[in-house]
């Protein structure tokens, strides 16, 4: 099992600092203390509200963001003050938003050339423009497109652009930062299928963060649970929809729509009380105490230990 | 009621004729129901044209009246000055022996002055210059402030803080005083450096107001376009797609110089664009002062200058360079407003 891991984090932490006043500054604790690995060729999926740290654990992964403290392996080297440009080849991101993740002033020939440019992966011109071509055939767009702006194009071709341009460096780790989340119902299983396609051609690895559920479900093989900078519970894809051990896990679960009115009327759907707390600020001991259900004495006090409660599912919680 | 009964307007009733008009329709035949064909549905798809930047600004721009007549002017004033003297039998510095003081006439359609020279083609000359003075403190402003500026953007933090509160420095600094005071203190030291130099013997025919007037561009204008500039790349680089350039490992010159200077292009020019006025018109000041170019030379603020000596005999002299001044003037902004508008059309009001 150790030997396939392709990614992994130890106690990954990112704080932003906030001015408050003119002297008083403080930390937004945006990713707190998490960890976990991904296996080569497994997609790893990452929900949570918005606002919990998601996307800023995805982009510190990669060192867009300095971490604050902990690690990031990659192969089992340690990369957190590495010098990324040899890894740059091998990571990637895809971007919630197509259309702002486009430089609007250059064409989608130039937008996927520049990757090529920076990592020198052509030999003559002629190299290159064959190559561009190839990759836009592959995410399913036509190769006289490289030639057009991004605003010529719908969400879903934007999007595909994108991909485009993350796989124009032959990566072999993604980290789709919900990549459908701003598209059509019906584009983002297109979408969804060629990341899988992608994956199976390519042997790609990802994580794969998103906030719709029924979406993870289907592309993750494991599926991690964040709440307010925490990773609250981690596991098999289908272990954890069927036997959810956190709390929080639980809550998330219920909110999904079941397409049965029957089946609907009978499920029972969990809802917190009040709001998400200011990660500013973050509640003490477990963080979720404050909306958790069943909420004891000692989770204000005792950050809950994030462990393996069976084989391969994991949860930080104090009533396991 | 009757109204409600006839046919025509807000009946529901189907006009009885139009029934019976139906069945006289040709049936369905039987392939009337075929799906399209792939050429049949690609007749259908209209690919529009692919439109640049340059393109879409420039439509816009042509809808600008008022920016298209200024446009139009300019370019008038680039043949007038520049293609104009060709066409003059006389040179800016020929003196005409019997000419002295004369009015408009066909032979001197601007009159000539006190020493006998057609004013037409020193006007010409003056519009020469103005313009390119305008256009080389512009391009040394556009340098300096637009490197400055994206690097302190860019940089941000408190690289950004220091650079910002030089710029503010510079800002309190009162640059007619400056213009002033360096034209006064240059005089000597660019005087030997004329004697001694080839290549500063060329700079020599422009005389040390205007060569003062050009380091002064260079080191007070440039923080306009410099703070402007700092404000756009500031927004900028919290851009998604200079994130992606980062994560395809674009180190920060490429990323300053593929993806954020492209992006700010439109306000670089428009700024630019605006400062060519400001140029003309601190240029023609400081010439009217007397600091600027040096005789024989003319500009326009020079020769307003000249015209103030007769001004109650022949006021027509100072009418001719003035009000080719304030024209040029006002359809440079006029149309840099409205290439602002062309290039940025959120900023419109």
């Amino acid at each position: 099992m150790n030997e396939n891991r392709l990614v992994e984090i130890k106690n990954l932490k990112k704080y932003f600092p906030v001015k408050l006043g003119l002297l008083k500054t403080k930390n937004v604790q945006a990713v707190e203390d998490v960890s976990f690995y991904i296996r080569e060729g497994e997609t790893l999926g990452l929900v949570g509200e918005s606002g919990c740290g998601k996307t800023t654990l995805g982009r510190t992964l990669l060192r867009l963001y300095e971490p604050t403290s902990g690690q990031i392996l990659y192969r089992g080297k340690d990369i957190t003050h590495a010098n990324m440009l040899p890894y740059r080849r091998k990571m990637q991101i895809i971007f919630q938003d197509p259309s702002a993740s486009l430089d609007p002033r250059m064409t989608v020939g130039e937008i996927v050339g520049e990757a090529m440019d920076i990592h020198n992966l052509y030999g003559s011109k002629k190299e290159r423009q064959d190559k561009i071509r190839t990759i836009l055939e592959q995410v399913g767009l036509n190769s006289e497109h490289a030639n057009r702006y991004p605003h010529e194009f719908s969400g879903g071709q934007q999007q595909r652009i994108g991909i485009a341009r993350a796989l124009a460096v032959q990566p072999e780790f993604i980290v789709c930062d919900e990549p459908i989340s701003a598209l059509d119902v019906s584009i983002q299983s297109q979408i969804v299928n060629m990341l899988e396609d992608m994956q199976q051609e390519l042997g790609l690895t990802y994580l794969f963060i998103a906030h719709d559920l029924s979406v993870v479900r289907h592309i993750s093989s494991r599926i991690g649970v964040m709440y307010l900078g925490n990773l609250v519970e981690l596991g098999e894809s289908y272990e954890l929809y069927k036997n959810p051990l956190h709390p929080y896990t639980r809550t998330l679960l219920s909110a999904v729509p079941i397409p049965d009115p029957r089946k609907s009327k009978e499920k029972k759907r969990i809802v917190l009380e009040g709001d998400i707390p200011s990660p500013i600020n973050p509640p003490s001991g477990c963080r979720f105490h404050t909306r958790c259900p069943y909420a004891m004495p000692k989770c204000a006090e005792e950050t809950p230990p994030f462990l393996e409660h069976q084989p391969g599912h994991w949860a930080a919680c104090h009533l396991l | 009621m009757r109204d409600a009964m006839s046919p025509g307007f807000g009946s529901l009733q189907p006009d009885m004729e139009s029934i019976l008009a139906m069945g006289q329709c040709p049936p369905f035949r039987e392939d009337d129901f075929e799906p399209a064909t792939q050429s049949e549905k690609e007749t259908f798809i209209e690919v529009r044209k692919s439109m640049s930047y340059w393109q879409d600004a420039w439509r816009r721009l042509k809808k600008n009246k008022v920016a298209m007549v200024a446009l139009g002017v300019i370019i008038l004033f680039l043949l007038f000055a520049f293609v104009g003297p060709l066409f003059s039998p006389y040179s800016y510095e020929q003196q005409i022996r019997g000419a002295e003081n004369l009015a408009s006439s066909l032979a001197h359609p601007f009159g000539t002055d006190s020493l006998g020279r057609d004013l037409l083609v020193r006007v010409m000359y003056g519009s020469r210059i103005s313009l390119a003075v305008g256009v080389i403190a512009s391009l040394i402003v556009l340098v300096i402030g637009s490197i400055y500026g994206s690097v302190s953007g860019y940089l941000g933090g408190r690289v950004d803080d220091i650079m910002m509160r030089i710029v503010e420095l510079i800002y309190s600094i009162p640059d007619v005083l400056v213009v002033l005071l360096l034209s006064t203190v240059l005089k000597v030291p660019l005087q030997q450096a004329f004697n001694s130099n080839n290549f500063f013997r060329f700079l020599s025919t422009l005389g040390p107001g205007l060569i003062s007037i050009f380091i002064v561009f260079g080191m007070l204008y440039w923080v306009g376009m410099a703070r402007i500039l700092r404000g756009q790349i500031l927004q900028l680089k919290q851009q998604e797609y200079v994130t992606a350039a980062r994560a395809l490992g674009a180190n920060s010159s490429r990323i300053i110089r593929r993806h954020l200077l492209p992006n700010c292009i439109g306000q670089i020019i428009v700024t630019t664009m605006l400062q060519i006025p400001s140029a003309i018109f601190l240029e023609s000041f400081l010439s009217f002062l007397g600091l600027g170019i040096a005789a024989p030379l003319a500009s326009l603020g020079s020769l307003c200058s000249d015209a103030l000596n007769g001004i109650y005999t022949y006021p027509m002299r100072l009418v001719f360079p003035a009000v080719i001044l304030s024209i040029l003037i006002l359809a440079f902004n006029l149309f840099g407003d409205g290439l602002r508008d062309a290039l940025d059309p959120r900023l419109k009001k």
